[in-house]
């Protein structure tokens, strides 16, 4: 009995099997409708502009909602639900006249009470977002008051350069949120803005759908649809692109030469607003002391990482900010330590150092000049990089360690509160855009550390000044000069070697048209005009 | 029957057992949901207000206490990373992970069945040698490159299957069973990833089995009598090598639903397994408990249906119990 049983069970099986192979045959429809295919990799978190914290979500939600003003491709504030906007000679209060006629997805008409919700929603406690200090300044909030149904007004206690440049976050309807829990609303699965595209469907770790909005108050756009896959695997994407399962994907820089021999792709390289960088704790030993400090930045060969790392897409840092920024100082501004071995060597000695005879590793008083670089585990390219800065240092006489920790355990030990922080060096990259040159006041200001962003400790009166000074200066032009200032005392102080900004790599169907200019947002920013050639 | 009572009364403490060990070792470990905020602009009194919002600055004690009074009324709480509901989140991934899972598992046993019994009864003959050597090679393989090669033969240069996905966006609106085929078609690729593997693994396990059984006294005795081979194989060997696979099926139960992150990872397969190593690297605590509490049930319902069907197969095991 039970062999019979068995038998009748694996011919079931084995029956699968063939009707899996029978279903093999394509399957897939012909499309009349203009879709563009693309790859988020990531399940999105919330698709709300107020809570969500990846990019994923943000690929989504930048399609959906509308904010105040938008950043264009030349990294200006671009006026978006915005019509005018006008400053009090203070530099305290603006007065925002919005769009009239524009309508949410399901027809309601948008107003400034929207608006005041959102900021409402943002500064409640109780919502779970990471925006909220944007709009706190010094402890005080930015009180948003509404005036008519189409102008309202944000009063600032006391002047906030950076105040447009936060400005650029969805706006949420307060008609569908009001009274509701933001942080576990079903919205946040089912959103509705007022933006180019229509959220149409989210299939968990699969794709998102939308469509288009044909009433977008900047005209309908040309695409029927997008198509947001989620295939978290680069190799796998790579691969999808090339069977037409995508339009778009990014390229890791080592496929470059395969991709761009493929006739119907285009090859996209533009810069990304980020930099990465070894981050030195200056509160204690070695790197307590500038001269050594600038020995180990003068050790290494950045354009040869960049050569080796990235595949040369990519260029030296200097400071921290992008030279596509409009506070980047023009090149004889910069300080620069470029790579040059003697110059090391020299200040090394400077200090008292001498190599020592078996080893050949420099030391004083018996103390070898040694020290340990933590990096975070999963990137294969941060270890590598580790393992080339090794070999630099170590023909300089200074003996580095590797010490790779799993990501939680390393953001613990530079987030810590104790003062000096339980490390000598870190590896890292900033992966988040650099919006304005104030960005820099969390990470530079002596207020923020321990406790803060500020994690490697770097306290200057000089910088704090300029910083403060920065961000309630008004003018561009004022503040450019600040800014300079800042960036070259930084330059001089050395509390990072900064290493490189890295290039963003995207192959793209020749059939999408109507691309944006390639900048760091990417090549599809004015995403209306896009539109897929037969 | 009292026997099945008791074993289901001592399954509750070991239930709150394992969940108290498994929410203090993941409290144990650095960090938590607020740390993967790691842009320096994000204020730390925004970061403050978010522990409270989610109740990270409680003791562990009060903590437990809430996921488990919680856990009873049949809440299983709100995802931190996603503010989804737990069940809904697990219960969108459940499928997907099932259906592979299970086929894989099926046909890895059928195959595995045959594979083993028959070059353990011809051990040593040249079909044997030959299953050994692939056997080999398909441990040796690793996953993720096997992935990667199949998409790039079957699915880049072949054209036969999608490269990754569960189901084509453009069909959802077809029949059910146009659906269905569709979602076999994205299927085979994985599908066959794991089966590979798995073949490998287990034919080796089930080779040794009838090796040892055929050399037990009572077989020989069999054949002194004069009892035909197949009713030697199918009737006295078959229900003694029934015994391993009810441990396997039993043990790999929980390993059903975990998914596999690999394969998930590489063919975008929408999986439990994705869900839970996400969960664990962002320290999304209602989601890790989620899927710890479904695998400790699996586990506990895994080893009491083994020991169950083992009673049934083998009498001796009944009255010792």
């Amino acid at each position: 009995m039970n062999s019979i049983r068995q038998r009748v069970l694996g011919g079931i099986f084995l029956g699968l099997l063939f009707s899996l192979s029978a279903c093999s045959s394509p399957t897939q429809t012909a499309q009349s409708d203009a879709i563009l295919k693309l790859n988020i990799g990531a399940n999105p978190s919330f698709l709300n502009p107020v809570l969500m914290t990846d990019s994923a979500s943000s690929s989504v939600v930048g399609l959906v909602f509308d904010g105040l003003f938008k950043r264009n491709e030349d990294l200006d504030m671009e006026k978006e639900l915005v019509k005018s906007y006008s400053v009090s000679k203070d530099g305290l209060t603006y007065t925002f006249r919005l769009r009239k006629g524009v309508k949410w997805h399901d027809g309601h008409p948008f107003t400034a009470e929207d608006v005041n919700y959102t900021f409402d929603v943002l500064l409640d406690p109780k919502t779970n977002t990471v925006r909220r200090g944007h709009f706190i300044i010094n402890g005080n909030p930015i009180i948003f008051k509404v005036i008519d149904t189409h102008t309202i007004q944000a009063t600032l206690p006391q002047p906030f350069a950076p105040f447009i440049a936060t400005l650029d976050m969805g706006i949420l309807p307060k008609h569908l949120l009001e009274g509701k829990d933001i942080n576990t609303a079903d919205f946040n699965r089912h959103p509705i803005g007022t933006g180019p595209f229509i959220f149409k469907d989210w299939k968990s770790g699969q794709f998102v759908t939308l469509k288009k909005n044909p009433h977008y108050f900047k005209g309908a756009p040309k695409l029927d649809g997008i198509l947001m896959k989620i295939i978290p695997d680069p190799n796998t994407a790579l691969m999808a692109l090339q069977k037409n399962e995508l339009d778009a994907a990014g390229i890791p820089a080592k496929d470059v030469p395969k991709i761009e021999k493929i006739s119907y792709l285009d090859i996209y390289k533009y810069s990304r607003l980020n930099y990465s960088y070894i981050g030195l704790n200056v509160k204690k030993p070695p790197f307590d002391n500038l001269i050594l400090r600038q020995a180990i930045d003068h050790a290494i060969n950045k354009p040869a990482i960049i050569k080796s790392i990235l595949k040369g897409y990519g260029e030296v840092a200097y400071i921290p900010s992008h030279p596509l920024s409009w506070a980047y100082p023009k090149s004889s501004d910069l300080v620069k330590h470029d790579y040059n071995p003697q110059t090391s060597e020299t200040l090394i000695q400077s200090l008292g150092y001498k190599r020592h005879i078996k080893t050949n590793i420099y030391e004083k008083e018996g103390v070898p000049l040694s020290f340990t670089l933590i990096i975070a585990q999963g990137s294969p390219e941060t270890q590598k990089m580790a393992q080339i800065i090794q070999q630099y240092l170590i023909t300089s006489g200074i003996k580095m360690r590797i010490q790779v920790m799993e990501w939680s355990a390393f953001l613990k030990v530079i987030h810590s509160h104790q003062d000096p922080k339980p490390f000598d060096a870190v590896l890292l990259g900033w992966g988040f855009d650099i919006t304005d040159p104030d960005d820099a006041y969390t990470s530079w200001h002596s207020s923020q550390y321990p406790k803060g962003g500020n994690f490697n400790g770097y306290q200057s009166a000089k910088a704090d000044r300029l910083l403060e000074k920065g961000r309630v200066t008004i003018s561009q032009k004022k503040r450019k000069k600040i800014y300079t200032e800042f960036f070259q005392t930084i330059g001089t102080d050395t509390p990072y070697i900064f290493l490189f900004h890295p290039q963003s790599i995207t192959g793209i169907h020749k059939r999408v048209k109507g691309l944006s200019k390639p900048g760091p947002a990417g090549i599809l920013t004015r995403i209306e005009q896009v539109y897929l050639e037969d | 029957m009292p026997y099945l009572i008791k074993r289901l009364l001592s399954a509750i403490p070991l239930l709150i057992g394992i969940t108290f060990i498994s929410f203090s070792l993941m409290k144990l470990a650095p960090g938590d949901a607020t740390s993967m905020y790691r842009d320096p602009s994000i204020s730390q009194a925004d970061i403050a207000q978010i522990r409270s919002n989610l109740g990270l600055d409680q003791p562990l004690v009060v903590q437990y206490a809430k996921w488990l009074n919680n856990t009873i009324h049949g809440n299983l709480g709100y995802s931190f990373v996603t503010g989804e509901p737990t069940s809904k989140a697990i219960g969108d991934r459940i499928g997907a992970t099932l259906l592979l899972s299970c086929a894989s598992f099926g046909i890895i046993l059928v195959i595995t069945f045959f594979l083993g019994l028959w070059s353990g009864y011809k051990k040593g003959s040249r079909f044997d040698d030959w299953v050994t050597i692939i056997t080999f090679v398909g441990m040796s393989i690793p996953t993720f490159w096997l992935g990667l090669i199949l998409i790039l033969v079957f699915s880049l240069t072949l054209n036969v299957f999608p490269t990754s996905g569960y189901s084509n966006p453009f069909l959802s609106e077809a029949s059910s069973l146009v659906r269905l085929g569709d979602i076999f078609h994205h299927m085979t690729l994985p599908l066959l990833t794991i089966v590979i593997g798995g073949v490998a693994g287990l034919t080796r396990y089930h080779r040794f089995g009838i090796i040892s059984i055929l050399n037990q006294d009572y077989i020989r005795a069999a054949r002194a009598r004069g009892i035909s081979e197949s009713i030697i194989l199918f009737k006295h060997a078959f229900k003694n090598a029934c015994l391993p696979i009810i441990t396997i099926l039993g043990l790999s139960l929980p390993g059903l639903i975990s998914g596999s992150f690999v394969v998930e990872y590489i063919f975008a397969w929408p999986g439990l397994g994705q869900l839970g190593v996400q969960a664990v690297f962002a320290r999304d605590y209602p989601i890790i408990m989620g899927t710890l509490l479904m695998s400790s049930v699996l586990i506990i319902s895994g080893n009491l249906l083994a020991d169950i069907a083992y009673a049934k197969i083998d009498p001796r095991i009944g009255t010792l119990s």
